[in-house]
């Protein structure tokens, strides 16, 4: 990873230098290093480290002419002259992406085609070739949601919060309080990374398993340092063994398989690692009416597993 | 550790620098430039033969990953003929979008909210004037096959892939990012019918075709992407009406998308949903257990209490 980084380092202190210079020769008296530190989102230092940079390019040529820029820094301000890089590079096709996929996310949910971002998006989308904006489609709420925008508030606040959570694994649902720690994406659903309270331990939520969420008026200890919206939560956990169907062989690759082998009647037994019981009740349900069960840790549940789930769901049916 | 930071900015600095000499070199040159006169032109090259090549071929290297438009000529007038670089004006230039400032400043905060990998669109953005804001909160991923997938589309290329065991001709026509994860829509020649490809499923890499205009786009948008169980499948759909408790409200919503909401309060939620693929509805239904009940049509909620009772029965 390192080797690729550093060529993205460099190609994009190359293109903010280029923005920096021709944003400093559009304006005939100048711009100051705050100015263009404030812009470009870099501190002084590192503008008068790229202007440096920007005077020597050409002057080892024997021309004077291959100098490609005059920048000149009088007190405080700056002053450049282009004879080269007028025009910005053209977007590489991953940039062009990148662009209409940010501005095609935050569309989601408007129509109003006279909205900034859409005339933006249209306009940049024709740049690159594109009839209409219509080559791309990003579905990502930005934030989290309703529910996304609360936690942050509340991080920011440095507030704890409070709701409950619908476990997915055990089918349980429990009221929690929990020091916020970060909220993030990650492959499509948004989570909180947060100190359980009450347990003392850390975790992760899913935002949308939360019920009732609301900040309340505790205060929360500092965050600790270089929280990841990624942490995994390790469920070391029990074993099941079950006899499945052949045409159940997608559970291999869908689950987490601790060993299985083929039967002589053709079937498959396999060594499952079991997230809870609900979790083990729900593929068991998905496999249906033709699997056993063979063995099964005591904490998790009994041999009825399956049959019981079934009665109790059918009561509902009743 | 200063002195490392130091010495890895100066040395990034340096690379800019070289960088910058050898473009400044090229762009615009009307005839190419030969490498001889390329070398003591840029600063910085390695004196001896060797490492002069070696560092040049990494900078040819890197320019083209930036995306740098290098041509490469035979220069016909030497004895004998030599290859010459250079970059072509209009090659090279930025097509102005022509954003004004509200739109520019509209593209910069999406950017801030969701992002590309990789930094891509901060690059985009210094290319437009603008500097990007803070760091995305949500990451889309942009590199690998979807950059491919993408060429494809703009540039109207074939592209070639395997995907489910099977060697794909796609005339490319849609990419959508959904639920994390990017799904490409094309004219499957192989197939001979529109296809929607997950993006992350495709075995090995893509590779674009060398003609660009290679197809028409069609004028009619591509089906939609479906990407719930129950829709998957032909024929014509059942509305089914389904109960949830409140505890997994949330969920169900957030799985669900559009949806017909056909009640929502203490007593639960209920939805009707059109179920095309009965395996699919079973299997999603009972995930949430006693947490959910398909509450019609008759036929759909007699399906799942037979299934139930085979279970029961099996099992037992």
């Amino acid at each position: 990873m390192t080797t690729r980084r550093r060529p993205e380092a460099v190609t994009t202190r190359i293109h903010r230098l280029l923005a920096m210079l021709r944003h400093a020769a559009d304006r005939p008296d100048g711009v100051t290093v705050a100015e263009l530190a404030a812009r470009f989102g870099v501190d002084e230092a590192t503008v008068g480290a790229d202007l440096a940079m920007a005077q020597m390019i050409g002057g080892d040529s024997p021309n004077y002419d291959d100098m490609p820029f005059d920048v000149f820094v009088d007190g405080d301000r700056v002053h450049a002259t282009l004879f080269s890089f007028q025009q910005a590079l053209r977007f590489s096709v991953d940039e062009g992406l990148a662009l209409l996929a940010s501005a095609d996310a935050l569309l989601a949910g408007s129509d109003d085609p006279s909205e900034p971002l859409a005339r933006a998006l249209r306009k940049v989308g024709s740049a690159l070739g594109l009839e209409d904006g219509e080559a791309i489609d990003v579905a990502v709420d930005p934030d989290g949601g309703e529910a996304g925008r609360l936690l942050q508030q509340a991080i920011e606040d440095r507030r704890r919060v409070r709701f409950t959570y619908w476990s997915y694994a055990r089918d349980v649902v429990s009221p929690r309080r929990v020091e916020p720690w970060r909220v993030g994406e990650d492959g499509g659903a948004w989570y909180l990374v947060g100190l359980d309270v009450d347990k003392a331990v850390e975790r992760r939520f899913r935002l949308d398993r939360m019920d009732a969420l609301t900040a309340i008026d505790e205060v929360a200890a500092a965050p600790p340092k270089g929280v990841s919206a990624d942490v995994e939560i390790p469920e070391a956990g029990p074993q099941a063994v079950l006899d499945l169907p052949a045409d159940a062989a997608w559970v291999l690759e869908a689950y987490p398989v601790v060993s299985s082998q083929p039967r002589p009647d053709g079937r498959i037994e396999v060594t499952l690692a079991v997230a809870g019981s609900s979790w083990l009740e729900r593929l068991l349900l998905r496999v249906g009416p033709s699997a056993r069960l063979v063995r099964i840790d005591p904490e998790i549940g009994d041999l009825d597993l399956l049959a019981g789930v079934a009665r109790r769901i059918l009561t509902r049916y009743a | 550790m200063a002195d490392q930071v130091g010495g890895s900015a100066r040395r990034t600095g340096d690379k800019a620098r070289r960088l910058l000499e050898l473009m400044n070199v090229l762009l615009g040159a009307t005839t190419p430039v030969p490498v001889a006169s390329i070398r003591s032109q840029v600063a910085d090259y390695p004196p001896d033969d060797a490492s002069f090549r070696r560092a040049f071929e990494r900078d040819k290297v890197e320019l083209r990953a930036m995306g740098v438009p290098l041509l490469v000529e035979t220069i016909h007038d030497t004895d004998p003929p030599g290859i010459g670089y250079r970059i072509k004006l209009a090659d090279w230039s930025l097509r102005d979008p022509g954003l004004d400032a509200e739109e520019l400043e509209a593209l910069r905060l999406a950017s801030a909210a969701v992002g590309a990998e990789g930094g891509l669109g901060s690059r985009a953005l210094y290319k437009l004037g603008a500097a990007p804001a803070a760091t995305a909160r949500a990451e889309i991923p942009a590199s690998g096959p979807v950059v491919e997938a993408f060429r494809g589309v703009l540039e109207r290329r074939v592209l070639r892939f395997r995907y489910r065991d099977l060697d794909r001709e796609v005339e490319p026509q849609r990419l959508e990012f959904v639920r994390g994860r990017w799904y490409l829509n094309g004219f499957d020649r192989t197939r001979e019918a529109n296809r929607w490809f997950r993006v992350p499923r495709i075995q090995g890499d893509i590779s674009a075709g060398e003609e660009a205009g290679a197809f028409e786009r069609p004028a009619a948008p591509p089906p939609p992407l479906q990407l719930d169980p129950w829709e998957l499948g032909e024929g014509e759909p059942v509305d089914a009406r389904v109960w949830f408790d409140p505890a997994v409200r949330n969920t169900v919503l957030a799985d669900l998308g559009d949806v017909v909401v056909l009640s929502d309060d203490d007593q639960g939620l209920v939805v009707r949903l059109p179920v095309r693929n009965r395996e699919g509805f079973r299997t999603w239904v009972l995930s949430f257990l006693e947490r959910a009940e398909v509450v019609g049509p008759p036929e759909l909620r007699d399906e799942i209490v037979a299934w139930l009772e085979a279970v029961a029965g099996a099992a037992s």
